[in-house]
């Protein structure tokens, strides 16, 4: 296999244009990736999995009052098993208190990152694509209660 | 999310690089101030541009201390010599905010956005900077007493030390909201971010700050401590607001660190056996 010049994948990939806001059984969004993002992941893609190096799906600032939560958070599809891919769990303890207002500011919130290192080329096959993000509640979120997730991105760290 | 350690490095690198020319530009000797009131004989450096307008002695205080000091005139000289004043003083406290900028950026975007977000706090910090002038001519109006004046300095950067209502401020600063990536918007936001980060920054620093303009001598000396004390403070974590000293211990520590070197602890000890 050919070497790819990983050191010019930038390390930030692809970002979300909105809060995700989730409620009730599930929330779906899709993360642009930049030209340069494109053109990193087809580096990623053409490289050799043991010599990739390490990709992120990052959340950012998720705010909410239900502390007793656990999100599965999928990316991509697997068309042959017609199935999401699971990037991992997340149980919110803390939420409640990340996101109290001080002083007239809603609170920082909580921050996962994922490693989806493992599910790149199913998440993202080509390097056109967007990546696709499933987050669904242990349990369906009571009506007048929501989570919002300001913030997704797709980060990278090279290969040390 | 976190920038790489190679990034971060060289982030840092070029933050104190910066950092310490600006301190020589500012420590570079100029010609020797006229014989007056206010020169105290010896060699001063201004930046204000306008030279012997704001002496800035870094030398030593000496036997006769002069009743006023001169208050500059608001011109492009006073800017730049302002601006590197806080290239000098405020780069190395940016460099989280810089981290955080750096990593949320597209690459095409980057230098864009961390421009905006040094213009956004740069405005602020010459607004700042006016203000203080105006307080620098009213203490020299209200208190034409040299050592009243710097005694009320003192007290009014000390009261405003250990104030809760200055740890609001420095826990403001720590707060880092999430940056669009994409658009108008991604430029809004390192801006905003620029001008939100100088105001909170200014806010809990504006005493210190006022300090050096009031002393008679020794103006850089009191630059280096009050830049030293504002690095320290910014790497403690946010706290509850209260009435304590804050930034001296780490100050010391960093400074004993620094120049020391790291202590042996009862984890190297126990690691040794």
């Amino acid at each position: 296999m050919a070497e790819t010049p990983l050191h010019e994948v930038p390390s930030l990939l692809g970002s979300s244009q909105t809060a995700l806001p989730i409620t009730g059984t599930e929330s779906r969004t899709t993360i642009e990736l930049s030209p340069e993002g494109k053109r990193g992941v087809a580096m990623l893609l053409a490289a050799a999995p043991s010599s990739r190096g390490r990709l992120y799906l990052v959340l950012e600032h998720l705010r909410g009052t239900l502390d007793a939560t656990v999100l599965q958070v999928y990316v991509g599809w697997n068309a042959a098993a017609r199935t999401h891919l699971l990037a991992g769990s997340w149980g919110l303890f803390g939420l409640r208190m990340a996101s109290l207002q001080y002083a007239g500011e809603p609170g920082n919130g909580l921050d996962k990152s994922f490693d989806i290192s493992a599910l790149l080329s199913s998440a993202l096959p080509d390097a056109g694509a967007e990546l696709s993000v499933r987050i669904v509640p242990n349990r369906p979120l009571p009506a007048p209660a929501k989570l919002v997730v300001e913030h997704l991105s797709v980060a990278y760290r090279p290969p040390n | 999310m976190a920038t790489s350690y190679q990034n971060d490095l060289r982030l840092r690198t070029a933050v104190f690089t910066l950092s310490l020319v600006a301190w020589l530009v500012m420590l570079w000797p100029g010609p020797a101030a006229p014989a007056g009131a206010n020169n105290p004989g010896y060699h001063t450096v201004t930046y204000c541009g306008s030279a012997g307008a704001f002496p800035v002695s870094y030398a030593l205080p000496g036997p006769a201390l002069p009743t006023a000091t001169a208050v500059p005139a608001l011109t492009w000289g006073w800017a730049s010599g302002w601006g590197v004043m806080l290239v000098a003083m405020m780069l190395p406290t940016l460099v989280p905010p810089l981290s955080h900028v750096y990593s949320r950026s597209f690459v095409q975007r980057r230098a864009q956005a961390i421009g905006l977000f040094l213009v956004g706090y740069g405005t602020v910090w010459l607004g700042v900077g006016v203000l203080l002038l105006a307080l620098q001519a009213l203490a020299q109006y209200a208190a034409p007493n040299v050592y009243l004046r710097v005694a009320g300095a003192v007290l009014l950067a000390l009261g405003w030390q250990v104030s809760p209502l200055k740890q609001r401020c420095l826990n403001r600063g720590h707060r880092h909201p999430a940056l669009a990536a994409f658009g108008w918007r991604a430029e809004w936001d390192a801006l905003r971010l620029g001008l939100e980060h100088g105001a909170w920054c200014a806010a809990s620093c504006w005493a210190l700050m006022l300090l050096p303009l009031l002393l008679p001598y020794g103006h850089v000396w009191a630059m280096a401590l009050v830049g030293l004390l504002m690095f320290c403070e910014r790497l403690d974590p946010p706290a509850q607001p209260a009435w304590r000293w804050r930034g001296f211990k780490t100050a010391i520590g960093y400074g004993r660190l620094r120049l020391l070197g790291a202590r042996s602890n009862s984890y190297s000890l126990l690691a040794q056996r």
